[in-house]
């Protein structure tokens, strides 16, 4: 058994015959799932329904009615009188580069302790980790006198500083099962080849932490595209809130009444570049693992 | 290792010297501004904190003030809902406050007796129209016979109906609810009409909202819930019959049905949007509040105000809104002074109404005034009637869903148990007094 | 300490192909020239990941620990008070209360987390047609966010105009005008549904990721050997799969430790107290009372129970080491 053919993507047997059971057991395959999927996705395309209701009519009963009164009147309030999209740039800059910033990082990390032993790994994983554990809000005033003495409070930068470090934890902790699925030989190979790090890690391990990574990255944008209570504390002006600060103070009236209108259109925009970023990083995960990486 | 953290611990003991140095106590008293110019002429930048429920007032004053005053600047920051003293607090004790800030009126006190706001005093008493200004607002910008602040806008509770719906039920439009009474009747009528009609709403699970609509019944019968000033406060719930006079109310309209049923879980969030549908009679609530949800043309048409009663007669007001302060470390408290004059002037407040807010000064409820804002002309005239709870526990009474105030009116409203209303009620306050005394 | 780093960098042995490196050369490795290089290179590539957590948390971690140590209020003079917040917090009933609650919902959502998670895991591993489609609709809850799928939820679950009583009255499971939010029972259920179906969406993909690094001939031996797919379910996957369900879990157990967002929007802890997770203990404490120096012991306090249990996952889902070698 070589390594080349180590790794397929797991498929049904026998390629090629398909089976009536197999044609029966796909179409149960298809019907479940979508139902599942279905009942899944209902909540969201209600809400996406509710998004083109005008505000008075969405905390009225539902009925069919409302199918008769949609409008994008959320839509262009938000987007011209409120000038939406200005946010929505503010939290992908500050999305992308925390997703960049954690990928690189927790790889390097993530290889780091997975393949290298040096005393005290150990204690500085079990740290890491600890950033997992801890609430924010306990660390709010302590971190805003910190980052303000630093000159990094409103400053989209030292959001990203923020939110990557916060992210680390969970990148350090997928890369290095990443890195440890992956057999000893490929990187042994690769040394005595001759391979310096970066190509080790850039050429012939790529395609295989690739899934891993792309997890780091999607969770690292989405965990910055929604966070909000570390970007109220740490942006202290208008022009630098992100999407989700920018859309609850256009919900919220002056007595705290929400405008459910605006709330559900402000989602199903916010809802956009998630879903991009996540069927882009889709193939990482689809095409599996290599194979024929390794020759011979 | 070792030297990656060495080096790593010593600038953080670097940052930590200075944090310390940064957020070490000063209980000093702050310097009163004497001298001439302040206020007068003042150049550079004003960096302005307000709440982002003024946003549409902020907003139009800042840009006035900058078209008008080539030399200074105003520099306008929103704070985010519930954020707005924390974000305060938190930029005082890092040592960069804002020059001013457009605070919650209630929530003054907190700060006015640790020196974090400049004393105005001096300058206040040499307005014109110092005794003109909200009662309310002042009473909570005052400590220790000390001014720190002064009014920036009023946010009133008022008692809202429909006319349109009064006609329908054969009542005359013109002759709105005085008395608790009148109230129950009139919604008694209106709920008759059936078809998704509902005499009355409340925000049945909103604190905050009961606090603001409630309490001003109980003012307006001469009475509030706590006894004596910040230094030494007692609860005043037991025995207080205007209080239970303003529940029973409430447990009448409840019980009788007078409101839609999902009145009992409305946090708040979608307070209003019924009555703005024009489906329900009368709505305690307040001015500013339908501004935003209806169309101008609908006011004093299909909607029109009048003031909160009490049980038989008289009136009252919550004097909610905003103060200005100016923080002690401010950079430029001659420019804050300056841009806080110039929008207590008359040209000013009268931009007020249409921009949802009601006038700080009582002396701009002029004839024209009147005719040109009638709605909130009924607001401006409660102004002097107003008043708002001075108290260091506001927000832990009022405004928490396990506060006393809430824990009172949902055993007496809806579980109609009185006596233990008032018991839980004047235990609760007095265990929150005592807490913060000490 | 050298053994047990090596037990740390050993993957699974399972996962391993073709003949094991004989003794020759692992002694390779222990050459001291090498093995210093190679314990440099570690540290170098793990130092940017210890700098940022060192700033951004475990500084602000050792200064929340000193604020904990004081009466610090959020605005005003404070004192050190040596250990007295922790000995109130011990006592404070409502601090109690907080902690169970916590409890209770944890152990309320964990299991059906993981189980659903699992469920859409095995549904998406392959590549057949549909599975792209399913793992979105699946994962879109997560992408969306917590904070707005409350404020979503909450619209939704009120008496006569949200679409919950609205559907279930149709079905006839509950009344046209159930009030869920003010209810604890009610709540509480309509929470663990809706968080349920939030989270099991990343628990899926989590899995999936590392169910896809299982090599195929292993299922394909099974079958020849005649595997039911319960047997070739709990003897291949399970056991490959246990660093991921480890982070699973963990990720899982600690989410629901810190909830906030979702008891904040739907129910503000009510009614009274009683759906009042810790942080939302802390943040009322500390946002709202201001006693922050107070609030933050109930912080550090909450930190430990967190580390303690999480570190109790761990060792119960740690690696193995017995060879199947």
């Amino acid at each position: 058994m070589t390594a080349a053919t180590a790794y397929r993507p797991a498929r049904p047997a026998r390629a090629g015959t398909r089976s009536a059971r197999d044609r029966i057991g796909s179409g149960f395959y298809l019907a479940g799932g979508t139902l599942a999927a279905l009942l899944f996705l209902l909540p969201l395309a209600w809400a996406v329904i509710r998004s083109f209701t005008p505000d008075s009519l969405v905390t009225q009963a539902p009925s069919a009615r409302d199918f008769g009164h949609l409008t994008t009147a959320n839509y262009s309030g938000l987007i011209q009188a409120n000038d939406i999209l200005h946010y929505v740039l503010n939290s992908l800059l500050v999305a992308c580069g925390t997703g960049l910033l954690t990928a690189v990082i927790a790889t390097l990390a993530g290889y780091g302790f997975a393949r290298f032993s040096f005393r005290g790994s150990g204690i500085v994983f079990a740290l890491v980790l600890v950033t997992m554990m801890i609430p924010f809000q306990a660390l709010l005033t302590p971190l805003f006198l910190e980052m303000h003495s630093l000159g990094l409070t409103n400053s989209l930068l030292g959001l990203v500083l923020f939110y990557t470090t916060f992210n680390l934890p969970f990148g350090v902790f997928v890369m290095r099962n990443s890195f440890l699925q992956i057999p000893w030989e490929l990187s042994e190979a690769a040394a005595v080849d001759g391979a310096g790090l970066g190509r080790t890690l850039m050429s012939v391990l790529r395609p295989l932490i690739l899934p891993g990574v792309a997890t780091t990255v999607l969770y690292a944008f989405l965990f910055s595209w929604t966070e909000f209570v570390g970007a109220l504390t740490f942006i202290t002006s208008n022009s630098l809130y992100t999407l989700p600060l920018a859309l609850l103070n256009l919900e919220y009236g002056s007595v705290g009444q929400v405008n459910f209108g605006y709330l559900e259109a402000g989602a199903v925009i916010a809802m956009v570049p998630c879903v991009l970023l996540y069927l882009g990083l889709q193939r990482f995960y689809v095409r599996g693992l290599m194979s024929g990486v390794i020759k011979g | 290792m070792k030297l990656l953290s060495g080096r790593i611990f010593t600038g953080v003991a670097a940052v930590l010297l200075l944090a310390a140095a940064g957020c070490s106590s000063s209980g000093s008293s702050s310097p009163a501004p004497a001298s001439a110019s302040f206020g007068v002429n003042a150049t550079g930048t004003v960096q302005f904190w307000a709440r982002t429920v003024s946003k549409t007032l902020a907003q139009k004053l800042v840009t006035e003030f900058n078209a008008t005053h080539p030399n200074l600047k105003v520099n306008l920051r929103l704070t985010s809902i519930n954020d707005d003293v924390t974000s305060l607090a938190t930029s005082i004790r890092a040592g960069d406050p804002p020059d001013v800030v457009g605070l919650n009126d209630i929530d003054m006190p907190t700060f006015t007796r640790n020196g974090s706001f400049m004393n105005l005093t001096s300058q206040i008493n040499k307005l014109p129209y110092k005794s003109a200004l909200s009662p309310g607002h002042i009473g909570l910008a005052t400590y220790n016979g000390q001014l720190y602040g002064v009014p920036y806008w009023a946010d009133l509770s008022v008692l809202w109906y429909n006319k349109t719906l009064f006609k329908q039920a054969g009542l005359n439009p013109d002759d709105p609810p005085t008395t608790y009474a009148q109230i129950l009747s009139d919604a008694q009528a209106i709920n008759k009409l059936g078809h998704g009609i509902n005499g009355f709403t409340f925000a049945g699970d909103c604190q905050g909202c009961l606090g603001f609509t409630v309490q001003p019944g109980i003012w307006a019968d001469g009475t509030h819930l706590t006894n004596g000033d910040i230094t030494s406060q007692s609860a005043n719930i037991a025995g207080n019959t205007a209080l239970e006079s303003a529940l029973t109310l409430y447990r009448n309209i409840w019980s009788q049905k007078l409101v839609p049923d999902n009145d009992r879980t409305d946090d708040g969030t979608t307070w209003g949007q019924d009555f703005a549908a024009g489906k329900i009679g009368i709505m305690p609530g307040g001015y500013g509040q339908l501004v935003d949800l209806v169309k101008p043309s609908q006011l004093g048409t299909e909607f029109m105000d009048t003031p909160l009663p009490g049980t038989n007669g008289g009136y009252s007001t919550f004097d909610g809104g905003d103060d200005f302060a100016i923080p002690s470390a401010a950079k430029n408290p001659s420019g804050a002074w300056e841009f806080i004059q110039w929008v207590m002037q008359t040209q000013q407040q009268d931009q007020y109404p249409a921009l949802g807010a009601t006038p700080v000064r009582t002396d701009v409820l002029t004839p024209s005034f009147s005719a040109k804002n009638p709605e909130d002309a009924v607001a401006l005239k409660a102004l002097a009637k107003g008043y708002a709870p001075v108290t260091l526990v506001y927000d832990q009474m009022f405004n928490q869903a396990g506060g006393p105030w809430f824990q009172m009116f949902t055993t007496a409203v809806y579980d109609g148990n009185m006596s233990l209303a008032l018991q839980q009620g004047q235990s609760g306050l007095t265990r929150l007094l005592q807490q913060a005394a000490s | 300490m050298i053994g047990h780093d090596q037990a740390l960098a050993r993957p699974a042995p399972a996962a391993q192909h073709g003949p094991r490196g004989a003794g020759g050369r692992r002694v390779r490795w222990w050459h001291p020239r090498l093995s210093t290089r190679r314990a440099l290179t570690g540290m170098a590539l793990v130092a940017p990941t210890f700098a940022m957590v060192a700033v951004f948390v475990l500084f602000p971690l050792g200064f929340a620990v000193y604020i904990s140590l004081t009466n610090w209020p959020l605005i005003g003079p404070y004192h050190y008070i040596g250990g007295q917040n922790y000995s109130l917090l011990v006592h404070d009933p409502q601090f109690i209360h907080s902690v169970l609650f916590t409890l209770l919902y944890t152990g309320i959502v964990t299991v059906p987390i993981f189980v659903v998670g699992y469920a859409m895991a095995v549904l998406v591993r392959s590549n057949r047609r549909g599975a792209t489609f399913f793992r979105t609709a699946f994962f879109l809850p997560f992408i969306i966010g917590l904070a707005t799928e409350s404020f979503m939820v909450l619209l939704e679950l009120q008496p006569d105009s949200g679409a919950a009583d609205y559907v279930l009255g149709k079905i006839g499971l509950a009344h046209a005008t159930t009030a869920w939010t003010v209810n604890y029972g009610l709540a509480l259920t309509a929470i663990c549904v809706f968080v349920v179906w939030f989270a099991s969406g990343l628990t899926m993909m989590l899995l999936m990721a590392g169910m896809q690094g299982i090599p195929a001939e292993l299922y394909e031996a099974a079958d020849v050997d005649g595997g039911t797919w319960w047997q070739k379910e709990s003897r291949i996957t399970l056991p490959l799969l246990r660093p991921n369900i480890a982070l699973a879990l963990i990720i899982s157990v600690i989410g629901s430790f810190l909830a906030f967002n979702q008891f904040y929007i739907l129910t503000e802890g009510g009614p009274g107290t009683s759906t009042e997770p810790v942080v939302m203990w802390i943040y009322e404490e500390a946002f709202v009372q201001y006693h922050l120096g107070y609030a933050t012991a109930g912080a550090i306090a909450l930190v430990i129970v967190i580390a303690i249990i999480s570190a109790a996952q761990f060792y119960l889902l740690r690696d193995g080491s017995k060879a199947s070698r």
